[in-house]
């Protein structure tokens, strides 16, 4: 335990305010979970520290002459009698790709639900955070192949789809975050937020690669690295034989014996992880799936605030 | 401890199975999914120290279950050794008991016996007291507590060695209560008020099937006897037996003699096929030829023995196949014929339907025992002369010339039996004359019955009606009379009334006339009186006369070896003095008024004679003392004698001697609190195996 990371160790109990997980998660429509999380969100923004924030800001400004006429907002001056255009906008509509990991061994948790369940909630309600917001979002979904893929959109009903592609069950034998990543690299060309959940109990070294290529498109990419606790922990006691969720491949291990060597190629490898994140400047979130999604949605967005100012104050 | 069933200790070699299963537990436990192997490497799985550590008071208490449970099985029980026992209390007092009975001859079990009454009587300690009797017919006092206490301590045990030494078995049945209850008054009765109440009844015996233990059903045992039963086996099991069986030839003139033997085999007996015939006179062989007899073991065949043609000596039947000899041998007299001439005074045809000497003729018993011989004399004859010794009656009706009625009178005086029926009412001065009364004392008056009389109040008491006294046979209603004559029974000074008429007057009556008796019948047996002599009680009624006025003799045709023989029932009389020749030749008197011979051992032929009187008896072993199948082990227990259950032997608990040992058993029953133990270890390993059963769970459960 002392070897990991604090990151990584399941957080505080959550406030009153908070939904406890484990009541979000024996809601079993994942649409309902996602609006649960998102208006419980809303509400408690405003005792937010973090109030005022958002991931763009839509701008209007007043008309001016010599402004292109096509961007003025006949909306607002239907309401209001007064010009304005909506100067930025088509530089401030987010564009996000969630990349959702449903392999086998996302099919794994010793909590009562899997960590597909909770990557799925996470990813719904992103989704349904950022489509409040007017942000288009769009899925792309892989195990050992890619699954689905829905465009980034911003259109109405365009959100029920991706809830409904991300409550399909975890399958495939493998996890390939090769595929899904060089595929949206392909697809997307408007720069894009690239929100990949997944596991990452996979190799590496291609990994960094293909990461690399997405920053290098413009695209900002935030990894949420989902863990279940005994994956965290390796609390088991009793010697048994255990077997890969995705392969089937088994092996005879005593747990206090093997915890040690577990945990050291475990925080390893998260190290690398961190590492290769830190270094092409993407965000990283290890979550425990414990932890309140509210949490993790409240930490992203400030995670994103923080480096927004790091970028402006690069850009200076 | 002792075991009862020690084989089922091997069921504790189950406690390798928990070991074992905790050994191997590592490799077949199911297997646990787990996301990804990634931060895994191999661990070959290996017995380590520390795994065994961590479940060992588990296994303990499996293993210490399982134990249990096969220490249940096998059934301990506590044996305490005889003279441990006894040493906690010195100053018993001890009755040793040994069976002399002839089930004993048997092959090593007189040796055996005299080997464990050695040990018991050398384990004494100085202050015990020891009395030692043997048993058979009777109890025989070898050696009581005053000659122990009178004799030195260093010579008591060889004096009462020495006694027991001379002592051998005999041929009497096994009569094991008595024995046993003689020896516990003994014990209460004689008990000094400073030693304890009771004592100690040690009995060796083979405790045989046959054992006479009827008597010890609900008798109180005194407070402090107890019995100690030392059972004695014989090399080898089984036996078979011989018995005489009641001899049906004599119902019919026409069946040829012939001896009924049952033969008897023992339930643990080995051998089936058996040769039974008429020994030679070594008796070890048969005279002639011999029937081949299959018997399976515990049941029985009867076998008849046709008597050699023309013998009229006893003779002894042998059993051959059997590896048991004393009970091979029996003895057998031929059957007796008496002949008995019967006088009848009377002027009747013998072939005239109508009169009483027809049916005389007819109803008088004719068999191969007993022939009788009807001789009419009619009233101008002269009296018969009678031959000394030979058995005679005498029946008359009607009136009779005085001479008759005199010669009579005579026979009555001198001890014979008349029977008169008074067929006629004139008759009354010769039935005077009989009785040696006054001719004018006796009155007959005819009497006919408004529509016929019946015979009631019937005195079923007097030997002439005893036969008769079972309610199957009572029934006389069926005899209607039709014509009687009336007589005063005051008439007949020191008559009895056997019998009425429902009208009240007398219809047998009996009255004693110098030695003899007068029977007399008030009406006739012939169908112009009644129909007495065409019922089915004539005949019976006939012989019961014959019989009690002793005529008839039908001895026994054999008698019991050891208890006193009763001589009148061979036909002899009180004032005989008998002289009785044994089978070996020897002779013994018995005193006259005494009847009783005692002594009757070996089983053989025996003699009786008084004057002209000879009769040849049989004397048999008790067919009970054949049955040598050890009887049942609770036996004794059921019938309430306190046993002492130490172990069978006194110095070397016999391990054979299941029989105690299970009583012991049975009486402590450890094998319950042994379960009750098992069971709460097992509730403890439950407990456990729970608790580490829920630590070795991980945090949560797999989806």
């Amino acid at each position: 335990m002392s070897a990991l990371p604090a990151s990584v160790l399941p957080p505080a109990p959550p406030p009153a305010s908070r939904i406890d997980t484990a009541a979000l998660m024996s809601i079993r429509s994942l649409e309902l979970r996602a609006r649960a999380v998102v208006e419980g969100f809303w509400s408690g923004l405003h005792r937010s520290p973090y109030h005022g924030f958002s991931v763009e800001f839509t701008e209007y400004r007043q008309y001016t002459p010599g402004d292109d006429p096509r961007h003025l907002d006949w909306r607002v001056y239907a309401r209001s009698d007064r010009y304005y255009i909506k100067k930025f906008e088509d530089e401030t509509n987010l564009r996000c790709h969630l990349i959702v990991d449903q392999s086998h061994s996302m099919a794994y948790g010793t909590t009562g639900w899997t960590k597909a369940a909770y990557a799925a909630t996470l990813a719904a309600t992103l989704a349904r955070f950022l489509h409040l917001q007017g942000d288009a979002v769009g899925l792309l979904s892989f195990d050992a192949a890619l699954r689905d893929y829905l465009p980034a959109k911003q259109r109405h009903g365009h959100l029920r789809q991706i809830i409904i592609a991300l409550d399909k069950p975890a399958g495939g034998t493998a996890t390939d975050l090769i595929k899904p990543l060089q595929r949206i690299t392909e697809i997307v060309r408007k720069r894009a937020l690239m929100v990949v959940i997944s596991d990452f109990l996979t190799s590496l070294e291609e990994l960094e690669r293909h990461l690399l290529s997405l920053t290098a498109s413009g695209h900002e990419v935030v990894l949420f690295q989902i863990l279940d606790l005994a994956e965290l922990t390796f609390n088991f006691t009793a010697p048994a034989i255990f077997e890969d969720a995705e392969t089937g491949r088994t092996l005879f291990v005593d747990p206090a014996a093997a915890r040690s060597g577990y945990l050291e190629r475990f925080t390893a490898h998260q190290t690398a992880l961190g590492e290769i994140c830190r270094k092409l400047g993407i965000g990283w979130h290890t979550v425990s799936t414990v932890t309140p999604l509210e949490t993790v949605l409240t930490e992203f967005l400030h995670d994103r605030l923080q480096r927004g100012r790091l970028v402006r104050k690069g850009a200076r | 401890m002792s075991l009862l069933a020690p084989f089922f200790l091997l069921g504790a070699l189950a406690i390798a199975a928990p070991v074992f299963f905790h050994l191997i537990r590592r490799t077949t436990r199911e297997k646990i999914p787990f996301s990804s192997l990634l931060f895994l490497r191999p661990d070959p799985p290996r017995l380590t120290q520390r795994s065994r550590i961590e479940h060992w008071l588990l296994l303990l208490l499996r293993a210490t279950a399982l134990a249990l449970l096969a220490l249940a099985f096998a059934r301990p029980f506590i044996r305490s050794v005889f003279p441990e026992t006894d040493s906690a209390g010195s100053g018993r007092r001890m009755i040793l008991l040994v069976d002399q009975s002839a089930s004993m001859q048997r092959d090593g079990l007189q040796a055996a016996a005299l080997e464990k009454a050695r040990d018991f009587i050398h384990s004494t300690k100085p202050g015990d007291q020891l009395a030692l009797w043997t048993f058979d017919s009777t109890t025989h006092r070898l050696f009581d507590f005053a000659q122990w206490n009178a004799l030195p301590t260093e010579t008591r045990a060889a004096t009462a060695l020495g006694f027991l030494t001379e002592s051998k078995p005999g041929w009497s049945a096994t009569p094991l209560s008595a024995a046993l209850l003689s020896a516990a008054e003994i014990l209460a009765e004689t008990a000094p008020a400073s030693s304890q109440p009771g004592g100690d009844i040690m009995v060796i015996s083979d405790f045989q099937d046959g054992s006479k233990t009827e008597g010890l059903q609900g008798w109180e045992w005194p407070q402090g006897v107890q019995v100690i039963p030392v059972p004695i086996k014989p090399t080898k099991p089984g036996n078979a037996g011989l018995q005489l069986a009641p001899d049906f030839s004599g119902i019919t003139t026409t069946s040829e003699p012939a001896a009924r033997v049952r033969v008897w085999n023992a339930q643990d007996s080995t051998t089936e096929q058996f040769q039974l015939g008429w020994a030679a006179a070594d008796g070890q062989t048969f005279s002639g030829t011999a029937q081949d007899v299959y018997v399976p073991p515990g049941q029985l065949r009867v076998v008849s023995l046709p008597w050699p043609a023309g013998s009229t000596a006893p003779g002894r039947i042998l059993l051959r196949g059997d590896h048991e000899t004393f009970d091979n041998l029996l003895f057998a007299t031929p059957p007796v014929t008496t002949d008995i001439q019967v006088f009848y005074f009377g002027a009747e045809s013998p072939t005239d339907a109508q009169q009483p000497l027809f049916f005389l003729n007819r109803a008088l018993p004719q068999n191969s025992q007993v022939k009788t011989t009807v001789t009419a004399i009619a009233p101008a004859d002269a009296p018969p002369a009678i031959l000394t010794g030979k058995s005679v009656g005498f029946t008359a009706s009607g009136a009779l010339p005085p001479v008759q009625a005199g010669f009579l009178h005579n026979q009555l005086t001198s001890g014979k039996t008349v029977l008169y029926s008074l067929t006629d009412h004139q008759a009354g001065s010769t039935l005077a004359r009989l009785a040696g009364l006054a001719e004018e004392a006796v009155k007959l008056e005819e009497t006919k019955p408004a529509n016929y009389g019946m015979l009631s109040q019937i005195d079923f008491q007097h030997p002439l009606f005893a036969p008769f006294a079972d309610p199957r046979f009572s029934d006389f209603t069926k005899i209607r009379v039709w014509n009687y004559r009336r007589l005063a029974a005051a008439a007949l000074p020191g008559s009895r009334v056997l019998a009425k008429f429902d009208s009240g007057d007398p219809a047998l009556m009996e009255m004693p006339v110098g030695a003899g008796r007068l029977v007399i019948l008030t009406t006739g047996w012939h169908p112009h009186d009644s129909q007495l002599a065409l019922s089915s009680k004539f005949a019976p009624l006939l012989s019961s006369l014959l019989e009690w006025s002793g005529a008839i003799v039908t001895p026994p045709s054999q008698f019991l070896a050891g208890p006193p023989i009763s001589l009148f029932q061979l036909g002899f009389r009180k004032e005989n003095a008998i002289t009785i020749k044994h089978p070996d030749g020897t002779s013994t008197g018995v005193a006259a008024g005494s009847g009783l011979f005692e002594g009757a051992t070996p089983p053989g032929i025996y003699e009786a004679t008084a004057g002209i009187l000879t009769r040849a008896f049989a004397v048999n072993l008790d067919p009970v003392e054949s049955h040598t199948a050890p009887m049942a082990p609770d036996e004794l227990d059921r019938l309430g004698v306190p046993l002492k259950v130490p172990g069978t032997s006194i110095k070397k608990p016999d391990p054979a001697g299941a029989g105690p040992a299970m009583e012991t058993e049975s009486r402590q029953k450890l094998w319950r609190w042994i379960i009750v133990t098992a069971l709460a270890v097992l509730f403890m390993e439950t407990l456990l195996a729970g608790l580490s059963a829920r630590r070795a769970t991980p945090g949560g459960t797999t989806a």
